[in-house]
């Protein structure tokens, strides 16, 4: 069962061309990374993946439907997604963590979802100006996770944490699919944290997919010859 | 005539000692003082000849050209706004037109030109000072809040649940000049119509029962104005389908 499936995608942004005809599939459950350098289109393929972004030729689809066939608010609700830079809404945790579920009129206890995610229930109540880096982009996720989606793209979420926090987060994001059934789409520039965090991963160059498969088997029989120049940092 | 005359030495001291000091204003103060005197005098032609029209229809026009020209200012240089003058003139016409007509129905106020042109100007100045905030402010915040906006539509927020924070600051923001204003009136400063009432001979409790009327009559204006205009700026920066127009 394929969760995403992307036919032919073409996108254009400000006169730059970031993908020119992107076929990709993404099963369902696991964790799957997307790998590749700055500018690959990365980011980009995740923002049309719960719409906020729109093809400008191609066809996407979610759950074998056509994405457009979805409600907005619906495809948003079971597509989460955490940003790379972290944004927390002003107030508290419990502010942030009930923001969603406030939209859609569930009833959510905040404590069990700090619990979930690793946090102290009792920091419900804290400002989340508070929060360290590790801390906040828990609270993210919670919130995001918050809403019961079914999928989470996360774009580069321990970009800006230390080694302690990434490996955390690393663990958190592993114990949500695991617990939830979450199907995650993991985005990364770093190899090994796509080794550590993925079960299958594909690797994105200049818009292209030039590779696709688990990590070890990427590495050890890489189609691509940009893709070893990627693994020993030659390109970035 | 005399008095006229004799006031122009009151800024002709001040462009005088501004050019002793050598402080790079004396030029724009004096051709602001000219346009302040080819402004008021010609306004005064115009609206002498409406006060002579004495019917509501032409002074419904010139309060709707008042509008439009307002609404311009209101735009300024905001380019990330889709739409902004026609936010401003929807904003700005309907809180004078919901003011104006509660205050006629409410027989607060007359439908002599000599109320209707003055105030409805004074109701246009107010509101479009508080749009032009509102827009200026919205389209900053854009600029830095787009991620939390998009983290907010990720979570199946419509764009008004995704601008609502935002909406809140900026119409806060809109309405703290009126909001000192009025705490202060009094204290700290005697309002225009106020000082003009009593300068024409008019008893300071009639007066300031006047610039009472006159207050609420602008919070009304200038509230339903940037509340109008909020409504409208919650939709400027999305498409149909809630994206975040580029």
């Amino acid at each position: 069962m394929k969760v995403f499936r992307l036919e032919g995608v073409e996108l254009i942004k400000s006169s730059t061309t970031i993908f020119k005809s992107l076929d990709l599939s993404i099963s369902s459950g696991g964790i799957t990374t997307l790998l590749g350098p700055s500018g690959s289109g990365k980011t980009s393929l995740l923002r049309l993946l719960n719409r906020l972004d729109e093809p400008n030729a191609g066809n996407i689809y979610y759950n074998d439907q056509p994405i457009v066939s979805f409600d907005i608010q619906t495809l948003r609700r079971e597509v989460g997604m955490v940003f790379q830079r972290q944004e927390l809404f002003e107030g508290t945790v419990k502010d942030n963590i009930l923001f969603g579920p406030g939209l859609h009129g569930m009833a959510v206890d905040p404590r069990e979802i700090l619990d979930l995610v690793g946090l102290d229930p009792d920091a419900s109540g804290r400002d989340v100006t508070t929060l360290s880096g590790g801390q906040a982009q828990k609270v993210i996720i919670g919130r995001a996770v918050a809403v019961g989606p079914k999928v989470l793209l996360l774009d580069e979420p321990t970009a800006n944490l230390d080694p302690t926090s990434t490996l955390q987060i690393e663990e958190l994001v592993k114990h949500l699919s695991r617990e939830l059934g979450l199907t995650c789409v993991f985005v990364t520039h770093n190899v090994e944290q796509a080794r550590r965090v993925g079960d299958s991963a594909f690797v994105l160059i200049e818009g292209q997919v030039v590779e696709e498969g688990t990590m070890g088997d990427i590495l050890a029989h890489p189609r691509d010859s940009r893709t070893l120049r990627f693994a020993k940092g030659e390109l970035r | 005539m005399s008095r006229l005359i004799a006031s122009t030495a009151l800024v002709g001291i001040a462009i005088a000692i501004v050019e002793i000091r050598r402080l790079g204003v004396g030029k724009e103060l004096f051709v602001s003082s000219l346009r302040t005197f080819v402004q008021l005098m010609a306004v005064g032609y115009v609206i002498k000849f409406v006060f002579d029209l004495e019917k509501l229809p032409y002074q419904m026009l010139l309060l709707l050209a008042m509008v439009t020209v307002a609404s311009f200012t209101a735009r300024g240089r905001v380019k990330n706004v889709r739409g902004a003058f026609g936010i401003a003139f929807a904003s700005i016409l309907a809180g004078v037109a919901c003011t104006v007509g509660l205050m006629l129905a409410l027989r607060i106020m007359d439908t002599t030109p000599m109320y209707v042109i003055p105030l409805g100007g004074m109701m246009i100045g107010n509101s479009m000072n508080a749009v032009a905030l509102g827009l200026d402010r919205v389209s900053s915040e854009m600029k830095d809040k787009r991620g939390q906006i998009e983290a907010a539509l990720c979570l199946g927020a419509c764009p008004a649940a995704a601008m609502d924070a935002l909406m809140k600051r900026t119409v806060k923001a809109s309405l703290l000049p009126l909001m000192n204003n009025m705490k202060v009136i009094g204290l700290v400063h005697l309002p225009g119509a106020m000082t003009g009432m009593m300068l024409a001979g008019a008893e300071p409790m009639e007066a300031a029962k006047i610039q009472l009327i006159v207050m609420y009559m602008l919070a009304a204006s200038t509230t339903i104005s940037i509340l109008v205009a909020s409504f409208f700026m919650r939709r400027a920066f999305f498409n149909k389908a809630w994206q975040l127009l580029a």
